[in-house]
Formats: structure tokens, C-alpha cells, sequence
């Protein structure tokens, strides 16, 4: 099971870089019509979201979060011993694109690179794998990065393309010695509830198949959110019934960005109040694996907040897979947002 | 919860007058009856009832009166 309180980790700063430009929401009424525009804003709380132009990619935007980082934060790039990567918008299908990012960086060969598929509960499962290296093994300051640019697709309805906003994160975790809680859950009998299913191997692309077609994303949204409403809370009794206390003890509880109808309900069932729960997708959409570092981000320069955060965080999605996290960070290692229309020029296109 | 107070819940869900609604009326129908109305519906359920529908479910429904039979 993947439970388990690590003691010995410090969180040494969380980055966000967001693209420059902005999408409102109102922007569709032609093709989806004022009355549709304003159920959809109602439902979901999204009122604009920010995109990447030209060729710009979630690798760009976490690259800059890490870049801008280890810049404040003054970290030798040779300290760092491994690049985790987070996304479901990979640069290319093979190298991960860790390794692209460890080149940017100009990390060291001792700093080992690799890739995680995984969508909105990628936070909290990059969080728990983190510190279970730092724990142990010979590792002492771990990048994490977890960043998302949901694919544009013509067959992919304008509600789900709008719904998702593009952001790329940066966590440094160090050896320290403050704590972190963990809570992860996995159900593969719901893999087809969110899925892609072409473009793989068990469906390849070939030359007499619709590209976009086979690569539109489906949702089947009744189920996922059947599925949030009912694991997440029980997830965050478990931890509580796990590690004792209770929302109360929490400066903040940070939940995924996924729709504000999902956040009410979960806000109702785990008893978190409205000003404890902090809301970014209003601004930037749902983020996927962002949406939690993005919310602390948006947080600490929206709100006075305590010297030291100790929260509480969810992430919940595709898989299906959901977890619970708790963890401390002290908000002078919380950099300002980052608006970036930076790409990798020099990246090989083949 | 009696059958009125089921139906106005119905309503204010799907932003219709109240009064519009029979337990005859056809779901499809109804314009507002889409994939929001779904997750809006299992919101209202979970919160008035206590109780998680699925979408499979969901899908089975034709009639208002199917969905008034599982709010108890």
C-alpha cells in the first residue's frame, strides 16, 4: 500500500510558468451560444484560460518554472540528482522528455532523468515517489515537474478543449526535516473513463487511419465524477483515520482544479471551508497534474498567508488514480507566477 | 421528500420554469438534458439522498419518473 509519512524531506521552492496568453471563455459564444457559454461557466467556474502559441510545449513551460527556481532559490545545478518529468503532452514518443529538460538545464550526469504518464492526480503520486527516493536512497535534491497542454483536437467537443488550460510547474524536494504525509488509491477498472485510445500500439496511427479521429480525447464525465465524489472523501478519511487530526489542523486544503461543481461536493462531503479551499481555475482552467502547485502558487500571491503553509492536497483522475498529501512549505520558497511565451528553438524536429 | 419537491429540485437543475415538468415528460425532450445535466444530477442526488448514481445508470433513464424513483 502507498501509505506512508516521511519525515526527513524539506520542500525548497515550487515554480509555475503559465503561456502569456489569455482565453476567455466568452470568446466561444458563436459557436457554443450565450446561454451554453453561461451554463458551462456556471458549472465549471472556468472563466478563462491560458494557452501556449507557436511551439511552445509543457517541457517549455516546466523548463522555465525550473529554470526561474533554481535561479532565486541560488541551487548549484550540479546538486540536483534526478528530473522527474509529469505529463500526458510529452515533446516526442521516445526519449522522455526528462531528458531533453536535463539537457536544458545543464544538469550533471550523476542527475538520473525519466517520465511519468500520468494526468490529474500527478501530483500527489510525483510527491509520494519524490520523497520515497530521498528516503531511500543516495538522493538529496530531487526536480519535480509536473506540467500539462491538454491536446487540441478538431473531434474533441469545444466544452472538453475549453474545460483545460496549459501550465508547467517546478518542485525542488530536498533531504530536510519536515514532514510529509501520503495516500495513494488506484482503480484500472476505470482506465476507459479517460482515454486517448489511439496513437499506441493498440491502436497505431497508420496511413488509412483519421488521425484525429483515433486521437480525440473522451471523457466519460458522469462516471469520473460519480468516481471524485465518492473516492476522495473516503481517501481523506482513511488518511485521517491513518494519521489522526483533521481538516482543522490544515492551513489550506488544495484540491485539484477540476471543476467547481467537483469542488463544492467534495467541499460538502470533507467539510472544507469555502476560505480554506483555495480556487485558481477560474483563471487558468483545469491544469491537470498543475492545478496543485499552480493553486499554492496563485495562493501565496493572492493572500496573506503564514510564514510556513502546512496543507493538505488532492489530486484525483485519469487511471483511475487519486491520492491524499500533506506537506508543509514556507511561503518565501514559493516564487511569483511566471507568464512565458518561451519555446526550445534548437530542439530537433526530425 | 414528496413527488412536487422532486420535480422543482428537477427543475431548478435544468433551469426550467417551475411547473414545466411531468413525471411523463420524455428526457430527450428536454434541450438542457445533456453529458452537465448528468453530473449536475449525481450532485443532487449524492446531496439530497445520500446516495452515488452512475452514468450507466444514467443512460438507462427515459422518463422523468425513472429519475424520481431514485430519489429516496
Amino acid at each position: 500500500m502507498a501509505n506512508a509519512v516521511f519525515n526527513n524531506i524539506y520542500i525548497g521552492g515550487i515554480a509555475c510558468a503559465v503561456p502569456e496568453k489569455v482565453e476567455k471563455i466568452t470568446d466561444y459564444i458563436d459557436e457554443l451560444g450565450e446561454d451554453e457559454i453561461n451554463k458551462f461557466i456556471d458549472t465549471t467556474g472556468v472563466r478563462e484560460r491560458r494557452v501556449v502559441t507557436g511551439n511552445q510545449t509543457t517541457s517549455d513551460m516546466c523548463f522555465v518554472a525550473a529554470e526561474q527556481l533554481m535561479k532565486e532559490k541560488q541551487i548549484d545545478k550540479d546538486s540536483i540528482d534526478a528530473i522527474i518529468f509529469l505529463t500526458q503532452s510529452a515533446d516526442y514518443i521516445q526519449p522522455a522528455t526528462s531528458h531533453v529538460i536535463h539537457k536544458r538545464l545543464g544538469l550533471s550526469k550523476n542527475c538520473i532523468a525519466f517520465d511519468i504518464n500520468l494526468g490529474c492526480s500527478g501530483y500527489v503520486y510525483g510527491m509520494y515517489l519524490a520523497s520515497t527516493m530521498l528516503q531511500g536512497g543516495s538522493f538529496r535534491k530531487i526536480l519535480f515537474l509536473a506540467g500539462e497542454m491538454a491536446v487540441e483536437n478538431p473531434e474533441t467537443s469545444i466544452k472538453d478543449v475549453i474545460l483545460f488550460g496549459h501550465a508547467g510547474t517546478a518542485t525542488l524536494i530536498e533531504r530536510g526535516n519536515t514532514e510529509m504525509k501520503c495516500l495513494l488509491k488506484a482503480n484500472g477498472e476505470g482506465y476507459s473513463s479517460l482515454i486517448i485510445p489511439g496513437g499506441g500500439m493498440r491502436k497505431p496511427i497508420t496511413s488509412s487511419t483519421n488521425f484525429y479521429k483515433d486521437t480525440a480525447y473522451h471523457m466519460d464525465g458522469a462516471e469520473v465524477f460519480g468516481f471524485t465524489i465518492t473516492e476522495i472523501p473516503r481517501a481523506f478519511k482513511e488518511f485521517f483515520d491513518l494519521y489522526g487530526g483533521n481538516i482543522d489542523n490544515y492551513d489550506y486544503c488544495v484540491f485539484h482544479q477540476a471543476n467547481l461543481l467537483i469542488l463544492k461536493q467534495l467541499a460538502r462531503k470533507i467539510k472544507v471551508p469555502l476560505e480554506k479551499m483555495p480556487i485558481s481555475l477560474d483563471r487558468y482552467a483545469n491544469t491537470s497534474s498543475a492545478s496543485i502547485p499552480l493553486g499554492i502558487v496563485d495562493l501565496c500571491e493572492r493572500e496573506q498567508v503564514p510564514e510556513t503553509l502546512n496543507l493538505i492536497t488532492s489530486g484525483f483522475g485519469v487511471g483511475l488514480s487519486w491520492g491524499v498529501v500533506s506537506f508543509e512549505v514556507e511561503s518565501k520558497n514559493v516564487l511569483p507566477m511566471i507568464y512565458t511565451s518561451d519555446y526550445y528553438k534548437e530542439a530537433f524536429r526530425g | 421528500m414528496d413527488l412536487q419537491t422532486k420535480l422543482n429540485l428537477l427543475e431548478d437543475m435544468l433551469d426550467l420554469d417551475q411547473g414545466s415538468l411531468e413525471v411523463t415528460t420524455e428526457l430527450e425532450t428536454l434541450a438542457d438534458w445533456d453529458s452537465v445535466a448528468a453530473i449536475s444530477l449525481i450532485a443532487l442526488v449524492d446531496e439530497h439522498f445520500d446516495k452515488i448514481i452512475t452514468g450507466a445508470m444514467i443512460k438507462e433513464f427515459k422518463t422523468v419518473q425513472d429519475i424520481i424513483e431514485i430519489m429516496e
